[in-house]
Order: structure tokens, then sequence, then C-alpha cells
């Protein structure tokens, strides 16, 4: 059995080459295995539903199914059985571990999900993508600031572009090198990692002097609460990609960190606004 | 990489349970083990709450507060 997300069909498919077995495929309005089963598209209704209605108990002679490992959070295997009468068995997580399984060469590690450094960097470019839209809005925020303080549209705008570059580097750190530093950071909340992420990162920026950044005290301090903000931000969205949080979990996190993302970031508004007058 | 402690919503009723394994089978984590022909949640701070055993517990022996995963 399996989802009717492509990217998983086609590579179920691909590792069954030459196998002499059927493929059901589940109606889960083309989302993946694991996610389709926590939203429940990948049901014990669907899985029976599809099975009656293939009357794959007239195709098939033997009495088996195999379903993936990841789809158990959508599927309660023995009222399956009960229903259409046939024995179901959990297949490994992924389809190129299908051989082994099919020869009694399945380990046991096959049955856990891992979140390694290579899988945490497949989900980073598309947060960091995401968030790069914000750019312009930051832009236009120095820009009005200027313009109110007095200084041109150009001058305005040339200092706005050179103001943003820190935060194109605290978007890259919060959606892409966060994940890749969670096996050694000290916190197991994730937006206290990014304060702690934010305040190294700020003091190693503006304790440089760059003359770039020769600014004023309440410039770098504002700037700096908005850049760890941001970054306790970012990782605190990253939760929604791991595979090791729970919802109760990430509820508690989200209740802990709004009130505190919110007070940081009215402060160095605040305090921005406060410099430029 | 452990998530914050002591949090998820995961219990067990050890008296329902006929040692089938299959909590053990179906958990990405590893949260169960057995003991005594009995399981037992060994691992709380690793539960997801992906429901994926109170789902496939025959005896219905396991609650979890699942949410959309």
């Amino acid at each position: 059995m399996t989802s009717n997300y492509k990217l998983t069909f086609d590579e179920l498919r691909k590792n069954l080459d030459r196998l002499d077995v059927w493929i059901l495929v589940l109606d889960t309005k083309g989302i993946n295995v694991w996610c389709a089963a926590g939203k429940g598209t990948f049901s014990t209704e669907e899985l029976i539903y599809r099975i009656k209605k293939h009357k794959i108990d007239k195709l098939v002679t033997h009495k088996n199914l195999i379903l993936p490992q990841l789809s158990a959070p959508g599927v309660s295997s023995y009222k399956v059985t009960k229903y259409v009468g046939f024995k179901i068995n959990y297949g490994p997580v992924k389809a190129r571990d299908i051989n082994k399984f099919l020869n009694n060469k399945m380990t046991k590690d096959m049955r856990k999900v891992t979140f390694n450094l290579k899988e945490r960097l497949l989900v980073t470019p598309l947060e960091f993508v995401y968030s790069v839209k914000y750019i312009p809005f930051i832009i236009l925020f120095f820009l009005f600031l200027n313009i109110l303080s007095g200084s041109s549209l150009i001058d305005g705008l040339k200092d706005s572009i050179i103001n943003i570059v820190p935060y194109i580097g605290a978007i890259f750190i919060g959606t892409i090198l966060f994940p890749m530093l969670i096996p050694i950071l000290p916190f197991r909340i994730f937006s206290f990692n990014g304060i702690l992420l934010g305040i190294i990162y700020s003091v190693l920026l503006f304790n440089n002097r760059l003359i770039i950044y020769d600014k004023p005290f309440l410039w770098i301090i504002g700037n700096s609460l908005l850049l760890i903000s941001i970054i306790a931000y970012l990782a605190m969205n990253f939760t929604g990609s791991t595979t090791f949080t729970s919802h109760s979990g990430v509820r508690r996190e989200t209740i802990i960190t709004i009130p505190i993302l919110l007070l940081l970031v009215l402060s160095g508004i605040i305090l921005i606004i406060l410099n430029a007058f | 990489m452990r998530y914050i402690k002591d949090i998820a919503n995961i219990t067990m009723d050890k008296d329902k349970c006929i040692g089938c394994k299959m909590c053990i089978k179906v958990c990405p984590h590893g949260v169960f083990s057995i003991s005594e022909g009995k399981a037992f949640i060994n691992y709380k701070d690793k539960c997801i709450e992906c429901g994926a055993c109170s789902k496939n517990c025959p005896k219905e022996a396991i609650k979890v507060s699942a949410g959309v995963g």
C-alpha cells in the first residue's frame, strides 16, 4: 500500500523493480505517507474502502498486505484484518529496504526514523527562501525611518540596504545554521537556542566595530534585539520540520516563546526609532 | 537530539496488555520495551505523539494525545 504523492509512488515503484508484487495506491490527496497518516487520509477507512473497491481478494490468492511503517499512525491494522480478512504486515520506513524486508533480512533500525545532518539540511532551503521574502519589508522600515529623520531618498535607500545585510545573515542562521547545530546546542527549547545564537551573532557582528556599522549604542542594541528575535522565531519554526518534537512540547514552547519575542521585538523597534530622532 | 522532558501525553494500562508487541513494532522512535511478557513505556521523552501505538494496540491499552504530525 502507498500514498498518491508522486515522489513516494515513484520511489516505491523503483524499489519494487523486478519483484512480483501488486501496488495498491490510496487517495491521500497527494500527500506523503507519514503526513497523510497523521492527518487521517491514510486511514483504516480509506484502506478498507480501496481493498473492497478493487476487489483485492479476487486479485490475489495470498492474504498478505504490506503497509509502510509510517502509515501506522493512521491505520489500525487489527481493524483492517477484522474487516477484510487480510493479514497486515508493516514493512520498513524506506522503500529501498523493502527487498531486505521481503527476504527476512530487515533490521530493527529500518523501522525507526532518524534526523541526521543530511536529513536536516534537506528541509532547510525551503524555509530560507520563504523567510527571505520579508527582507524588502524590513528595507522599507529602515527607509521610512531614514526619510522621517531627514535623509534624502537615495541616501536613505543606500543606508537601508547596508543595514539589511545582518538580517539576511540572521535568516541564514535561523533557517540553515541552527538546524545544522541542533545536536550540540545546550537547550531543548528551540527558541532558546535561537536566542543564544542571536546573542553570539550580534556580539560578533557589532563588536568588531566594522566601519560601515560605526553606529550609536541605541542602534546596535535595537538591531541586536531584532536580529535575536528573528533567529529565535525561525528556530522555533523549525519544530514543525523535525521528526522528534511532540505536539505537547511545541505547544509549551510556543506559549513560553511568543511573549518573550513580542517583548524583544517591541523593545528593538522602539530603540531603533528612538535612535533615529 | 532530545526535545522537552516529561511532556509527551502518553499513558498505558498495563493490565490490558497481552504482550503482542505491536506497539514496539510500529513506534518510529523505540519508546516501548518488553518486560515479563508485557510492554511498557521505556523512553517517554522520545515520544512524538504520532499515535501509531495507540492505533495499533488491539486491546486499546495505550492513550496518546495525537496531533496532526
